[in-house]
């Protein structure tokens, strides 16, 4: 219990005030000779008993008048609600409490996650065991998560659990959280159910707000804590400035990395650039308020295979978010399998002699500097022969004017393809249509052949070029190059559903010339964009499946060589193909790396061996499942390969998880928009203002209930009144 | 003109030392009220002629019946037959209780006087016995001036000092008592109700008429005490310490039953039962005397 104005109960000495009267009264005393003296023996002596009785009961309430009324001046009022429990239904709390990784900025010497528990273990005070109250105790963040939902209510237990309570690196999502509390109170069978959300109450926490909108029958209060103006700067993305996501060793990449200021002022800080651990470079940079900064750095990687970039800024008091990772594959080069399917002696004969020459200038000597390819030419016979195809060490393979794929290496090619390859097809006068259009039944073709169109002196264009494809991207700027290709001959193809047609011939037909499919499930038809400010729909699914190891297959409906056409002869070509090569190659290095806490790692398909998994703070756990999803801590994560003598690993890939831009933001989200976005009924307090152990009760101001000066006033006056009428009654009215 | 109907209130009363004038302007303040004189017999009207025998008193020898007729008859009056009439008061200490300057007794002292003068005023006998718990003075009835300022010298000399028993003195005043008439107890009463009644009973027994005028104190009947009160017992009784408004309602029930106990007696024995507070006029004794005498 506590008091408004403890100063009156110094008053409650007077509560001695009808003792010492009664004392006094006694002292003074008249002195009567009295003559009916029989009479007034005989009623005293009847009478003493109950005498003192009344005496005792009167004066115990002038005592209790005196004391009521010293009470009410001083306004008592109780902390916990104690009178509820006489008055008050029985309540259920739902309390969540915000563990995202704002909460871990430094206010002070603690961090505000600390107010939070704080905040919440008062929360669990005001609960009363006796009532039949309930407790449940969850989190709120991206992925809330329900601590204590318990029909029997341990108020120790709870406050434990609030103590051990650790902050996460997720985003805050309030209104996924409060569908969540929304449904547990309208299960609850408790007489009244109150929600408190125990939070920073950051604007960017109420994402996907149009989701929600709760018909709830629960109270809401919102207890913010943490100071208004916090500021905050942060890395806001990483990223290759690489249209094709494919990078070779010794090839320079220009990372660029935003910086954002989320603070009132302007700041400089030193944004540095890590590649693999050691520093490549840094800048002093000046942010202004509220502004965001972009830096590039360039950087090359020298060996192959699988790297990692950091940028950092100078911390603040919210660190976590002051550094973001980049996880990427370097190739060495561009590991291209070419089953010719009509080789010839003569140089301009043979089907593949002008693919070899674009993709690789000086064949003699393979992974010069001149050309990222290193081919493997096979004949056709070769290919039918051949037990087993060099998939394995092979990025993208080029099928031309092949006759049929016997069935034994269309296993081995579609296992690849499952595994991420890509495939190019061209066609030409040896194509068996019958077998290519049994491809097409398996869905490994994404057209049907149906007859060879054009002549040899006739020729056509390419026309409705799809620029905006990560292939033909390069062409945007010299779209006239890709149309002075002509072309005489070429398979008119029906294009079957899920394909899509990245050129067709300018015919009267518009023939389709140029056509993708995905294999499996496929990749993104377009390279990952670097997190957004705004979450990609990409990442905002709980266990999107980041590893798309899935292959691609792109058919050109015409030959290779100049048989059926005179592109060869063109520069373009050498581009054509090059960019078709470079971006059915990417298909493993464009494994989204750069992920968001709680974000499964779905592991290659297909890939024999046991994998272990580095993490940044777990330590290496070892897989058996074929997706990973401990990916809570942000961090690098390092996915590894025993070998087949267990004795040494082999790393296969570096996976970034990052925490999510936007809840770097800690500016507080302003009442009036509050009010809009959750559309009920709320109380929102401010644990900064003042909010005292009362004020938590039922949010803001003491709960009526425990103003017990209004009830201590009906006291006295039905004292007051019971003491007149008793005082008349025992005849000792004065 | 003197209003003598003022000296019907105690307090004016008490203010006249002598108890004989006291007596008289009592009886003729309430006198001056009435509008016919309450006088029987006392007037020397005429009733019958007798014939003389030797021993009657010559003066009341008719002479003009004797010069007329030579025989001797000697004149009879009424006052002949009047009532002889005893007073009993109680002089115990209870009486002097008196919460104002006039206490029980001096009340009584004024009623008795007044009763007394009335009583000789009109050839009634009167006589006075002072009791507590046994006989202190008896004056036998007389009908005779020198008689009440004997009376009256008594009554004056009269002090409170013991208990009432009022059954013990009963048997030696019914001694006293030969002839019929009319008894006037004055008391307080306070002894045990059965004593009292069968004390009354007994002088009924004898023949006797009898009033009995219950004098109280003012404060006796209303208990009017505020304040803690040490009351201090008269007669042997010892004293209380208490807060008298705790007591009230009790006492007051109490004092009640006794005195309807009393009453329901009285009536029961054809007993004129008056209950007076001392602060109340004297007249209202007078009046139940009066209507007392009148069916006599």
């Amino acid at each position: 219990m506590s008091f408004v104005s403890p100063a009156y109960l110094w008053l409650l000495l007077a509560g001695a005030l009808p003792v010492i009267i009664h004392l006094l009264n006694r002292q003074r005393y008249q002195t009567v000779r009295w003559a009916a003296m029989e009479f007034l023996l005989a009623a005293s002596h009847k009478n003493r008993r109950r005498i003192q009785m009344e005496n005792l009961l009167l004066l115990l309430l002038r005592v209790a008048i005196v004391l009521g009324l010293a009470f009410t001046f001083a306004r008592p009022y109780l902390k916990k609600p104690v009178l509820n429990a006489l008055t008050a239904p029985d309540t259920h709390l739902v309390i969540a409490i915000d563990n995202s990784y704002s909460m871990g900025y430094r206010d002070g010497s603690a961090t505000i996650f600390e107010q939070v528990k704080d905040v919440a273990r008062k929360l669990i005070d005001t609960l009363r065991v006796d009532r039949g109250d309930r407790l449940t105790l969850m989190t709120l963040s991206e992925y809330p998560e329900t601590l204590i939902n318990d029909v029997s209510l341990h108020i120790t237990q709870a406050k434990k659990r609030v103590d051990e309570l650790a902050l996460t690196d997720y985003a805050t999502n309030i209104m996924k959280t409060l569908a969540l509390a929304d449904d547990i109170a309208s299960k609850s069978t408790a007489s009244r159910t109150v929600i408190y959300l125990v939070t920073d109450n950051q604007k960017t926490g109420y994402k996907h707000a149009e989701a929600a909108t709760a018909t709830a029958k629960s109270e809401l209060k919102i207890i913010e804590v943490g100071s208004a103006g916090r500021a905050n700067h942060q890395v806001t993305r990483i990223y290759p400035l690489n249209q094709s996501g494919l990078i070779l060793t010794g090839q320079s990449v220009a990372f660029q990395v935003e910086s954002t200021n989320y603070g009132n002022k302007d700041i400089v800080t030193a944004v540095n650039f890590i590649a693999d651990g050691i520093k490549q470079g840094g800048s002093s940079v000046n942010i202004g308020a509220g502004r965001t900064v972009s830096l590039a750095f360039n950087h090359s990687f020298t060996e192959p295979g699988p790297h990692w970039v950091r940028a950092e800024i100078e911390k603040d008091n919210l660190v976590i978010d002051d550094s973001r990772i980049y996880a990427l594959d370097i190739k060495d080069s561009i590991k291209t399998l070419i089953i010719n399917g009509e080789p010839s002696a003569e140089p301009f004969e043979d089907e593949v002699v002008f693919l070899r020459y674009a993709l690789s200038p000086q064949p003699e000597t393979p992974n010069s500097n001149i050309s990222p390819y290193a081919l493997n030419i096979i004949n056709g016979q070769e290919f039918i022969s051949t037990e087993q195809l060099p998939l394995n060490n092979t990025d993208v393979m080029i099928i031309a004017n092949l006759e049929f794929i016997p069935p034994g290496k269309l296993r081995q090619i579609e296992e690849w393809l499952n595994k991420g390859g890509g495939l190019l097809i061209f066609l030409g006068d040896k194509v068996d249509r019958t077998a290519y259009n049994d491809l097409f039944a398996k869905g490994l073709l994404p057209a049907e052949l149906v007859e060879v169109a054009g002549n040899n002196t006739d020729t056509v264009r390419f026309d409705r070029i799809d620029f905006t494809h990560p292939a033909l991207t390069f062409f945007g700027s010299v779209k006239e190059k890709l149309r002075s290709l002509l072309i005489q001959k070429y398979y008119s193809v029906k294009s079957a559903e899920g394909s899509r047609v990245l050129m067709s011939y300018g015919d009267t037909a518009n023939s389709p010339a140029v056509i993708e499919k995905p294999v499996g499930k496929g990749r993104p038809s377009a390279a990952p964009k670097p997190p957004s400010y705004a979450v990609p729909k990409l990442r905002s699914g709980e266990g999107q499946e980041l590893w798309n190891g899935e292959g691609w297959l792109i058919l050109v409906t015409t030959s290779a060589d100049a048989e059926w056409n005179k592109m060869p002869a063109k520069p373009s070509y050498v581009m054509l193909i090059d960019q078709l090569c470079r971006y059915l190659a990417s298909s493993s290095s464009l494994v989204a790396r750069d992920l968001l806490p709680a974000q499964t790692i779905t592991l290659p398909a297909g890939e024999a061996g046991n994998f272990l998994m580095a993490t940044p703070k777990s330590g290496t756990v070892a897989l058996q499942a074929p997706n990973y999803k401990d990916t809570a801590d942000v961090g690098l994560y390092t996915l590894e390969r025993l070998t087949a003598d267990r004795m040494t690993k082999e790393k296969l890939s570096y996976f970034g998880v990052n925490p999510e831009p936007a809840e770097g933001d800690l500016r507080r989200i302003a009442p009036d928009e509050l009010r809009k976005i959750l559309n009920r009924p709320f109380e929102l307090v401010n644990a900064n203002a003042g909010l005292t152990d009362d004020a938590l009760a039922s949010g803001g101001q003491i709960p009526p209930l425990s103003h017990l000066w209004k009830y201590l006033i009906y006291l006295v006056l039905i004292s007051l009144v019971l003491e007149l009428v008793l005082a008349q009654r025992f005849g000792r009215f004065a | 003109m003197e209003d003598y109907r003022r000296y019907l209130n105690p307090q004016v009363l008490n203010k006249i030392s002598r108890l004989d004038l006291k007596a008289r302007l009592v009886v003729e303040g309430y006198i001056a009220g009435l509008h016919r004189s309450p006088y029987r017999g006392v007037s020397q009207e005429f009733a019958a002629h007798r014939e003389y025998v030797p021993g009657d008193d010559l003066r009341h020898l008719d002479w003009k019946v004797f010069g007329r007729s030579d025989r001797l008859y000697v004149k009879q009056y009424e006052q002949e037959t009047n009532l002889i009439c005893y007073l009993l008061l109680d002089v115990s200490e209870s009486m002097s209780y008196g919460s104002t300057t006039v206490n029980k007794l001096e009340y009584s002292r004024y009623l008795a006087a007044a009763l007394s003068f009335l009583m000789v005023q009109q050839q009634d006998a009167v006589g006075l016995v002072l009791f507590d718990r046994q006989v202190r003075k008896t004056i036998p009835a007389r009908s005779s001036t020198p008689h009440l300022n004997l009376i009256l010298k008594e009554l004056s000399e009269a002090q409170p000092t013991l208990k009432t028993d009022f059954k013990a003195i009963s048997d030696d005043v019914t001694t006293h008592l030969a002839q019929k008439g009319l008894v006037i107890v004055i008391s307080d009463l306070f002894d045990e109700p059965e004593r009292i009644l069968s004390g009354l009973e007994r002088i009924r027994a004898k023949g006797q008429e009898v009033i009995v005028f219950n004098i109280l104190d003012e404060y006796e009947v209303r208990f009017p005490f505020e304040r803690m009160t040490r009351f201090e017992g008269m007669e042997e009784y010892p004293q209380l310490f208490a807060d008298p408004r705790t007591l009230r309602n009790e006492y007051l029930k109490t004092l009640e039953d006794f005195l309807s106990r009393i009453r329901r007696g009285c009536l029961a024995e054809r007993i004129d039962y008056v209950r007076i507070s001392t602060d109340q006029m004297l007249d209202v004794a007078l009046t139940a005397y009066l209507a007392k005498r009148e069916r006599l």
